[in-house]
């Protein structure tokens, strides 16, 4: 074998220019696809890694409350985060998505601003960020209160310098008007159009003065390590995700009671009614029903209009609430298995108390029976959609329905970036179908000049066959001869490709063009993957030693004299 | 400030009376009572909208509000851009018209309007009692001020609940009959928000209305809203007018 290597290099060198126009063929369509494959790749990082990532996360999980679709509320940020980390694989990092718009006066002008929240450690930010004035390590700099990072065009459209100050208002979660000042630490560009209209603050102060308590955040969005695996992993994260109802659950006369909000739709209220009977005072859909079973009644001397003091702990901090309802009911359970320590009232009777300190999960859970699904639960779950257009309706739907409790939606860039990745998946078809076309080309090329040379060397063959070599050392001989061209071949269209890129990335583009967004820092960007490389490079040797099999079998199983009679003329 | 200043400022509808108790509740009481409309109100409204560097802009509309079923009913009739699209709110039901698609959209109700800083929760029907309590319950809760040359009661208040839009406000009500001459709305961390002057009252069927108000925006100093009523009346408004229906042959 080693002797057959030996003489397919030596033929390669003896063959010199013809193996050099092949080499120049196969290197101008490694470097075609590697080039292609490596700007497509960098478009879709910069989408997927850059931008995506900064808007919504590969998943996101909104929590509303109270119909508002501009605020997300995770109450308890960490039991969500549990169960993320439960439901979902190949996690980059779980963020806390917290912003919000604000309108900034700075000197003498004034604008509006998306003021987004920063983690403490703002390395992974800085790798999309230059800064251009100012030091970002003051960002970090606990004596300085409410630091800001602001991009360069906002910054000169506010006629801001570093050290200078940003009064700002906007609405906190509640509703309520606000104002702050911040300070400019630091000026940066950065690497993509998109990001210019943002600024920064520490997510803390963010939180602290959009009314977030120091256990709830916004937004929760999920960067994966492989984007595309997003739809199915929300898929199983949202199967995982349904919520007990909102229970208050605490003592009233020395009793453990758990208070749950009946939901205020007729015609879950009319199988409420199929449920239970009311054997004393009234049950309607009145905000101000609250109904007792009767053996609790009976045990604690309960009547229509008693007063029910009910005192109970909160979840995530130690303060202890307190919520007086008065009876306007009494039910009798008509179906089994529904616990007698169960008041139940209009949602809206409770659910503002339950939100304002949230109460701890009771355990154990009282036994519901029929009452399972008609009870409000802390969060609607609202089902899955795979496309914008069904994402759009969903929240139409959502405005109709006017749900006073937590409305919980797990999204993905699929829906609410789709823009994004339709443009992403055709210029992937388009750039592939284009570079496949090209290769085709190129590859006939390849294939009609082997033949050719093999043709060429008919006689050269006959006369290897003469001198005692077998028609398979003849055939591997030819097939290495293939193989070291296109992997020689390939490796300087590799070198090639990496110069051109390299090249082409040096060209700074500064026109203001909607494209502009592919671009980081105003150059194109290019991500040339080993793992591609790898693939694309075997490509080519595979589909060059496939193209030269044929003439190479043909010649190599040819009869020896014929060979040799073989005449070109 | 443009329609939310309107739906301040018009509801100031009052048969004005003596101011005898002077607490701070009872103040609370007495402007509650004056923006509560019992009965119909419709008007034409014209808000003249001055902003820094954007120069003036005025908006006119027609508003037609009913209490008693927590109605109301705004059509945009200038600038041209705006004319014929229209806000509808019913109960709990918030719409939206756009004229151009002829398309209802449901609101929510922290929603821009009309790209002003009014959302729909100003629209709703609050009493100034349930959501504010008096800042202070000591007898220097009122002072006495001249406000021009009128005599006025001053007092602050403090949201009792966290979701006030104005967490703190001050105001100043006539002494002789109660109505409100000026209000200060102040955000979260104290700073002064904006600042109301209702200018002049109008008497139509025995009641007040403010005719003419003044909207000051006190954060991005510059920019203010002067409120205008004209054509104001009081008759009962037929139900089949607060109907998407009317809205949208209106544009037609």
């Amino acid at each position: 074998m080693k002797t057959i290597i030996r003489l397919s290099l030596r033929n390669l060198i003896r063959q010199k220019q013809k193996n050099l126009l092949l080499g120049a063929a196969i290197a101008f369509g490694t470097l075609t696809l590697i080039t292609a494959t490596s700007f497509v790749n960098g478009i879709t990082d910069t989408l997927f890694n850059r931008v995506i990532v900064y808007m919504t996360g590969h998943i996101e999980i909104h929590l509303s409350e109270n119909g508002s679709q501009y605020y997300s509320i995770h109450r308890d940020t960490d039991r969500m985060k549990a169960l993320i980390r439960q439901n979902v694989t190949g996690i980059k990092q779980i963020q806390e998505n917290v912003s919000v718009f604000a309108r900034g006066i700075g000197n003498g002008k004034s604008d509006n601003l998306i003021l987004i929240g920063l983690p403490p450690d703002i390395s992974q930010f800085l790798t999309q960020f230059k800064v251009i004035e100012g030091n970002a390590k003051d960002f970090s700099n606990p004596a300085i209160e409410n630091p800001m990072i602001i991009s360069e065009p906002k910054a000169k459209h506010l006629r801001l310098k570093t050290n200078d100050l940003l009064r700002i208002r906007l609405r906190t979660i509640n509703g309520q008007q606000q104002t702050a000042v911040m300070r400019v630490v630091a000026i940066v560009k950065s690497t993509n159009m998109f990001l210019d209209a943002t600024s920064y603050g520490r997510l803390s102060d963010i939180k602290t003065i959009m009314g977030y308590r120091p256990y709830e955040t916004g937004n929760l969005q999920v960067i994966l390590n492989d984007p595309m695996t997003a739809p199915a992993q929300a898929d199983h994260l949202h199967n995982a995700l349904d919520s007990p109802p909102a229970w208050i659950s605490g003592t009233m006369d020395g009793a453990t009671v758990w208070v749950g909000g009946f939901k205020r739709d007729p015609a879950t209220f009319a199988q409420l009614r199929q449920a239970v009977r009311v054997v004393s005072g009234t049950a309607t859909l009145s905000k101000k029903t609250v109904l007792v079973s009767r053996p609790f009644a009976d045990a604690h001397n309960i009547r229509v209009g008693s007063a029910l003091p009910l005192t109970y702990a909160a979840r995530l901090e130690s303060a202890t609430g307190n919520l007086t309802l008065i009876v306007t009911g009494i039910y009798e359970p008509i179906v089994q298995d529904i616990g007698t320590n169960i008041i139940l009232a209009h949602e809206e009777l409770i659910l503002s108390d339950y939100y304002r300190l949230l109460p701890k999960l009771p355990t154990p859970l009282p036994k519901l029976g029929a009452l399972a699904n008609l009870l409000v639960p802390e969060w609607t779950l609202l089902d899955r959609t795979h496309t914008s257009e069904e994402f759009k309706k969903k929240n139409q739907e959502l405005g109709r329905l006017k749900l006073k409790n937590g409305v919980l939606d797990v999204r993905t860039m699929v829906e609410t970036a789709s823009t994004i990745v339709t443009f992403d998946a055709a210029l992937r078809i388009i750039t592939y179908s284009a570079v496949t076309l090209l290769f085709i080309i190129i590859l006939i090329g390849i294939v009609n000049s082997l033949r050719m040379n093999i043709r060429e060397r008919t006689r050269e063959i006959g006369t290897m066959r003469a001198i005692g070599m077998h028609q398979r050392q003849i055939l591997s001989l030819f097939i290495l001869e293939s193989f070291f061209l296109a992997l020689f071949a390939s490796i300087a269209g590799l070198i090639a490709a990496l110069l051109f890129m390299g090249g082409l990335s040096l060209i700074p583009i500064t026109s203001q063009t909607p494209l502009n967004i592919f671009l980081v820092d105003h150059h194109l960007f290019f991500l040339a993957q080993w793992g591609t490389i790898l693939i694309n490079l075997s490509f080519i040797v595979i589909i060059t030693v496939i193209a030269s099999y044929f003439p190479a079998r043909n010649a190599a199983y040819l009869e020896c004299a014929d060979a040799l009679r073989h005449s070109e003329g | 400030m443009t329609i939310k200043s309107f739906v301040l400022a018009s509801v100031l509808t009052v048969a004005p009376v003596a101011i005898s108790a002077q607490t701070v509740p009872s103040l609370m009481q007495q402007i509650d009572s004056v923006m509560e409309l019992k009965s119909n109100i419709t008007a034409k409204v014209e808000l003249t909208q001055q902003r820094v560097n954007q120069g003036t802009r005025v908006i006119e509309m027609m508003y037609r509000r009913r209490d008693t079923d927590d109605a109301f009913m705004i059509v945009m009739t200038g600038p041209e851009v705006e004319k014929g699209n229209g806000y509808l709110k019913m109960g709990d039901n918030f719409w939206m018209y756009r004229k151009n698609t002829r398309t209802f959209q449901h609101i929510n109700r922290d929603e821009s309007i009309g790209g002003t800083d009014a959302s729909a929760e100003d629209f709703e029907q609050k009493k100034l009692v349930e959501l504010y309590k008096p800042a202070k319950d000591t007898p220097d809760a009122i002072k006495k001020e001249t406000l021009g040359k009128i005599p006025a009661y001053k007092f602050e208040i403090r949201a009792k609940a966290n979701n006030v839009k104005y967490p703190k406000k001050i105001y100043w009500v006539r002494q002789d009959n109660g109505l409100p001459l000026k209000e200060e709305a102040y955000s979260l961390s104290g700073t002064l928000m904006a600042t109301h002057y209702y200018l002049s009252y109008a008497s139509v069927d025995n009641h007040y209305i403010v005719n003419r108000a003044l909207f000051i925006d006190e954060f991005e100093k510059g920019n203010k809203t002067v409120m205008s009523l004209s054509d104001v009346s009081l008759r009962l408004i037929d139900n089949s007018v607060f109907t998407k229906a009317y809205l949208e042959n209106l544009s037609k």
